[in-house]
């Protein structure tokens, strides 16, 4: 059988395009190396094969050319990151914000340094544990010295403290409560924003592609935009035939954030906001731009996610517009501690022997406060049990009492305050494990899309070999047409 | 599995990053010496913390109680103790007139009986270390005029001191006040056995000076006696009380010493503990840095170098 010869023009033209290709290869293991520590880049790959063309004696083989340069990625991985992503912004956030509420509330212990042999641990100043302690212990003393002025002056300023321990935590908590909602605001816009860079991207891309250009960077900085959108709220992604992706909420697949090259209210996308108020139940919503206000607890994933749960779960309503979370219970707190302390000094008889009044004012957490009465005149403070000339101290006794026989006061302060710390405990472990998913999962991705520094620098030893017996290769043709062309005139 | 450049990196990062939050935690314990700071660091164990100290914060009321109860039992039963020995002493002086007593010697001992009198009336009318009279009521009345009448505006009404839960003991007692509205009882007058303590002591100073030795006999010795057995059952029920505020205080310091030794179990640092948990957490954050250094500086790039000068 013969073989096709491609002459000498077919050889030159063989040569060029090995060079071409060689170049091709050693400028894509540059901009591997050169990207080795840009986030989000995915490697890319030189893809060669072999340019065959049909004649009619044959195949005839031209070497080779670069079909492609491609982005070696897994959509896969991509997709079990993203979705790691949105479980790591959730469980950070959540490590974060419920941290600032227990701070906010201001439990602590300290230590002041006794002897081991005695009580060496007490609660931090101004903590409210430390002042319904205080407060049970006065009237305690008070019991004890029913007649005492100091006694009774010194319970009605530390009865002044507890109130103003309890509707301070309680002010702090509305307060970071609306720090959590302004947070909640500025995602949606970050939000709105990714979605637009998205639709952005998908227009250049399609763009791109149809000009038969590679538009691998521009696909990077997509996957990198969903993944930053997947940590603020968790989405699904759909790609399309012609390479655009469309992006919805997760939890309501008719919120649609992106939708070819529209985001933000075109066509059929929406975009996001929150709207919060105190006095709402719940607090913080989340709102779609033509769905309204989204199920509660949508969206349950990303920073978002955690931002609705803390707002709504964690500090919650107060009494009178659902009484959830810490506020409720702060609330329940108060509400039981004025009703008792009340009641039972109600039933009592002060200095005078005539029946207490009210000891403290206020309904709740927000407005607990020491009865004018009380603080103008501390002798009306009902510590006996019985009137007229035999006052006691048995009704100081029963409201020191409290402390313990009233579970709805400092048991379930305590409650409220372990139950708080058993979620923040618990939301700083699964941040620790969601970091430790989500790295994994990257890893995982990085074996496939990483840039090595050892495999770059051999494929581009590799490809100057190749370039440099292509070049060779060259110079022997010429050479060929040199002793061709001077056959003749020798 | 393919290793990306990167990788190396971010795993010699992370690991030492995971080894100074531990050692970070661990020097913060160790120096502040509490590991149970807030909730989140032991949620049960600080709910426990939490109700240990409630507790400790109601025994130490208990214990100032305690303090206050002993130093007023204490000086209760010391006046009881000083007044019977007072009327003791009178009683001693009638029983010894007899039927020959001469009459100078009678008035003697009048004089003598009027000087235990006096300071009878002292003792009843003292006052605490607040200035206020011990054994008035709450009306902060002396219980006693200065001629030995009753004062009317003595009250009856006795503090009771809880030294624990369900535990009070009696740490006031009265003069007693026959003359009040409603007359009250005391350890100087007891309207069921009848008994006035001052009024025995006067009687007997004015049979004496009367010359009465029959009187003092019949009727002024048996009424001390009485006397003295009124005073005796309060010398009882004062050192009664004495004991029973030395129970309660030795139960509280052993309670306060129980709970204090628990809080500090629950929230303090095990320094033992955390000394050999710092040393293995030290080891292990050094053994992350030594390997970084010996993995991050090597690539081919070392040998292309080697090779192309060669």
């Amino acid at each position: 059988m013969g073989v096709t010869s491609l002459g000498l023009n077919g050889s030159l033209y063989m040569g060029a395009q090995a060079l071409q290709a060689n170049q091709v290869a050693i400028q894509t293991t540059g901009n591997n190396i050169s990207n080795v520590n840009t986030p989000g880049y995915v490697r890319q790959r030189a893809n060669f094969a072999t340019e065959v063309q049909d004649t009619p004696t044959g195949e005839i083989d031209y070497g080779t050319q670069v079909t492609s340069v491609e982005n070696l990625t897994s959509n896969l991985l991509n997709t079990m990151v993203q979705q790691s992503l949105g479980s790591q912004g959730y469980a950070d956030n959540q490590a974060t914000l419920t941290s600032t509420v227990q701070d906010a509330l201001g439990e602590q212990f300290t230590s002041n340094g006794s002897s081991s042999t005695s009580a060496t641990t007490q609660a931090g100043e101004g903590a409210i544990q430390n002042a319904l302690t205080t407060f049970f212990t006065d009237f305690q003393n008070l019991a004890n010295n029913p007649t005492s002025t100091s006694a009774r002056q010194v319970l009605v300023q530390d009865a002044q403290t507890l109130a103003t321990s309890i509707s301070s935590a309680y002010q702090r908590m509305q307060s970071t409560q609306s720090q959590v909602a302004a947070d909640a605001s500025g995602i949606t816009t970050q939000i709105n924003q990714l979605s637009a860079k998205i639709a952005s991207l998908n227009q250049q891309i399609v763009t791109l592609q149809a000009s038969g250009t590679s538009a691998n960077e521009e696909e990077d900085a997509r996957q990198s935009d969903i993944e930053s959108l997947s940590s603020l709220v968790n989405v699904t992604t759909t790609t399309q035939s012609n390479g655009m992706v469309n992006v919805a909420l997760a939890d309501n697949s008719g919120v649609v954030l992106v939708d070819g090259i529209d985001s933000n209210g075109t066509g059929s996308t929406q975009s996001l906001s929150a709207t919060y108020s105190a006095t709402g139940n719940p607090p913080l919503t989340v709102s779609g731009s033509t769905t309204g206000t989204l199920g509660a607890g949508v969206p349950s994933s990303g920073s978002l996610g955690s931002d609705l749960d803390v707002a709504n779960n964690v500090i919650g309503s107060p009494a009178a517009n659902g009484n959830t979370g810490i506020l409720g219970q702060l609330d329940s707190v108060a509400s039981a501690l004025i009703t008792a302390v009340n009641s039972q000094n109600a039933a009592g008889y002060d200095l005078s022997g005539s029946h207490g009044g009210t000891f403290f004012s206020g309904t709740g957490a927000a407005s607990i406060a020491v009865s004018s009465g009380v603080i103008s005149n501390p002798s009306t403070i009902a510590a006996s049990g019985t009137a007229g000339s035999t006052l006691d101290g048995s009704n100081a006794l029963a409201i020191a009492n409290l402390q313990t026989n009233n579970a709805s006061i400092l048991p379930a302060f305590q409650t409220m305050v372990s139950n708080l710390g058993a979620t923040v405990s618990t939301a700083a472990s699964n941040a620790t494990t969601q970091d430790q998913i989500t790295t994994q999962v990257q890893d995982q991705r990085n074996a496939v899309s990483g840039v090595s520094i050892d495999e770059e620098m051999t494929n581009l030893i590799n490809f100057q070999q190749s370039y440099a017996a292509s070049a060779r290769f060259l110079n022997t043709i010429a050479s060929m047409y040199d002793t061709l062309l001077n056959t003749g005139t020798q | 599995m393919r290793i990306d450049t990167n990788a190396l990196t971010q795993w010699v990062v992370s690991g030492s990053q995971a080894s100074q939050i531990q050692l970070a935690q661990l020097e913060q314990d160790l120096s502040t010496g509490n590991d149970v700071t807030q909730a989140s660091d032991n949620p049960l164990a600080y709910s426990q913390a939490a109700q240990t100290q409630a507790s400790l914060s109601q025994l130490n009321a208990y214990s100032n109680a305690i303090s206050t109860a002993t130093t007023a039992t204490s000086a209760n039963n010391s006046a009881m103790t000083s007044i019977y020995n007072l009327v003791s002493q009178a009683s001693e002086n009638a029983t010894s007139v007899a039927s020959d007593t001469s009459a100078a010697n009678m008035q003697d001992y009048a004089t003598e009986i009027s000087s235990l009198l006096s300071q009878l009336i002292s003792t009843a009318n003292q006052k605490d270390v607040n200035g206020n009279y011990m054994f008035g009521g709450t009306n902060n009345q002396a219980p006693l005029n200065s001629d030995g009448t009753f004062n009317a505006s003595a009250n009856g009404t006795v503090n009771t001191t809880s030294l624990a839960p369900g535990n009070s003991v009696q740490t006031t007692i009265v003069a007693g006040n026959p003359s009040g509205s409603p007359a009250t009882d005391g350890f100087l007058y007891d309207s069921s056995s009848g008994v006035n303590v001052i009024t025995a002591l006067q009687q007997t100073i004015t049979d004496l000076n009367a010359g009465n030795a029959n009187a003092v006999q019949t009727t002024d010795v048996p009424a001390l006696n009485k006397a003295l057995d009124l005073i005796s059952s309060y010398v009882g029920s004062t050192a009664a009380s004495m004991s029973a505020v030395s129970t309660a205080k030795t139960q509280n310091a052993t309670q306060v010493a129980s709970e204090g030794n628990t809080l500090n179990s629950l929230t303090q640092t095990n320094v033992a503990t955390a000394s050999v948990q710092l040393q293995q957490i030290q080891n292990q954050y050094e053994a992350t840095l030594e390997a970084g250094s010996r993995i991050l500086g090597l690539s081919i790039l070392n040998y292309l170098g080697t090779t192309t000068t060669g």
